[in-house]
């Protein structure tokens, strides 16, 4: 059916883990990707892999910058480049796609806006309480375990907020196609507020949400994981026809 | 395809001519109250409208395979209705409503005891009216408020819309807020939801600009809906 068709640009996706976690939440995502032929990076970001207190210590530009360096790495040997993360990851991806050409976005949960309210008094909190407990492995199916840390260290959490505070006003820059999965019932990034300010404020044209209606917040280790895999791929696929889904309807199939 | 409160079918014959000609059957109902006089309007209920539009679901479904349901404003909000009440294969709305900017509407109770009309529903750069729509430059507040009656009818049966739904939404639309649109996509449990948004459109979006962009999504949506398989099984009912 494509026989005639120019070959695709080789597609590399850089994937990010989120917030105090590590690649273990998203190396099953990358691993089905790779399998469909894309080339995919999952960083390790800045602060996380090590301790807390190593954690603490670090801004939300260091983690941006890292994913920013993938990225830039990749692209030399990847014709196009897809920006994709699990929560905090996935809000990296955002920021990237509103300064960097990408041919597309694919995120779990990703925050946009913070919903713990004690986040609104965290630059003056982080000076008073050190951590809070940790976040880790939201995940409804049991015996999985993403390698997170079991404490947050506030000033983390500050930088955390103003990291989405950024990624948030960057939105309307951002016009890569985009597809959110999204768990119905999430403990970590509780509200739809998060998706509310994408929906609102996302410069693209294309935004396709997947509900995920047996998952947690990592989504990408629990029962919804499948669909996760299947459906960025398909998506993935799509972007490299020229157009998102169109390619399937003119193909009559 | 169901059109707005107070309008008439040419504000989505663009939309439903393009799909028709994508291979489609198309019905583009006329609201009781549309299409002839704002007086007519003013004794009309919301389920009528809502009814009208359900009749000719049926019609539809009785000669076709897979039914699709689409609206365009409070069209929207009403097929959003219909498709919870009764299998579709997908849904495409432009700009649903569940709700006004204008404050006034929530003393609509009211105030429609004391005024029986306001001014029309307009925009500045609506696009001009087509062949002869009836006189709708007075709006009943009777009518506002069965309008109001519809949102909240609607907004409840929001939690049973399952079926696969695309929704545009123009950055500047000055008649719907944001919050209902950000409304449907928290409450409906559609597994997929696109959103399309439309940069150079006003309300009625089907006729303007990005009105082809609007039926080439569609078509291109709907037919994904239709080659996949657990589309059919909603769309059956089974």
């Amino acid at each position: 059916m494509h026989a005639m068709d120019t070959p695709s640009p080789s597609i590399g996706v850089v994937l990010s883990h989120g917030f105090t976690g590590s690649p273990t939440a998203v190396e099953p995502w990358a691993e089905a990707l790779r399998a469909e032929g894309f080339t995919v990076v999952t960083p390790l970001l800045p602060g996380h892999g090590t301790s807390w207190e190593d954690l603490a210590t670090r801004s939300w530009h260091e983690w941006y910058d890292a994913y920013e360096a993938a990225y830039r790495e990749l692209s030399r040997e990847c014709g196009a480049i897809v920006a994709a993360g699990l929560s905090m990851g996935g809000t990296l991806a955002l920021r990237l796609a509103s300064r960097e050409p990408v041919v597309g976005v694919t995120v779990v949960n990703p925050p946009l806006v913070v919903d713990d309210p004690r986040s609104h008094v965290s630059g003056v909190l982080r000076r008073a309480v050190r951590t809070v407990p940790g976040i880790l492995n939201d995940i409804k199916r049991p015996g999985q375990d993403e390698n997170a840390y079991e404490r947050v260290p506030v000033a983390a959490g500050h930088e955390l907020k103003l990291l989405t505070r950024d990624a948030a006003a960057s939105l309307p820059r951002a016009t890569a196609p985009l597809q959110v999965f999204r768990s119905t019932v999430d403990h970590v990034v509780t509200s739809g507020r998060s998706l509310a300010a994408i929906v609102r404020r996302y410069g693209g044209t294309d935004i396709r949400i997947v509900r995920l209606p047996n998952s947690y917040h990592v989504a990408t280790l629990d029962y919804d994981a499948e669909t996760i895999f299947a459906e960025s791929a398909a998506f993935i696929h799509g972007l490299s026809q020229g157009a998102a889904g169109r390619a399937d309807a003119r193909s009559g199939a | 395809m169901c059109h707005g409160f107070s309008g008439t079918r040419s504000s989505v014959m663009p939309w439903a001519d393009g799909l028709a000609e994508a291979g489609f059957d198309v019905e583009v109902p006329l609201l009781p109250g549309h299409g002839t006089d704002w007086r007519d309007l003013e004794g009309r209920r919301w389920r009528e409208w809502a009814g009208a539009y359900e009749e000719a679901c049926e019609r539809l479904a009785a000669r076709t395979d897979l039914l699709f349901a689409a609206g365009l404003s409070m069209g929207g909000a009403i097929a959003l209705h219909a498709a919870a009440r009764r299998p579709v294969a997908g849904i495409a709305v432009v700009n649903p409503g569940l709700g006004f900017y204008d404050w006034r509407v929530r003393y609509i109770g009211a105030f429609r005891l004391v005024q029986r009309t306001t001014g029309p529903i307009e925009e500045e750069g609506a696009p001009e009216p087509v062949g002869d729509e009836g006189d709708y430059s007075l709006t009943p507040l009777a009518a506002v408020h069965e309008l109001k009656r519809l949102f909240r009818a609607v907004d409840r049966s929001l939690p049973r819309v399952t079926a696969p739904l695309l929704a545009f939404r123009s950055d500047a639309d000055p008649v719907v807020p944001p919050s209902s649109l950000e409304r449907i996509l928290a409450r409906v449990r559609s597994t997929h939801v696109e959103v399309v948004r439309l940069h150079r459109s006003a309300h009625v979006a089907t006729r303007g600009a990005e009105g082809p962009l609007i039926v080439e999504r569609t078509a291109a949506f709907f037919a994904r809906c239709a080659q996949d398989p657990s589309a059919r099984r909603n769309a059956i009912g089974a």
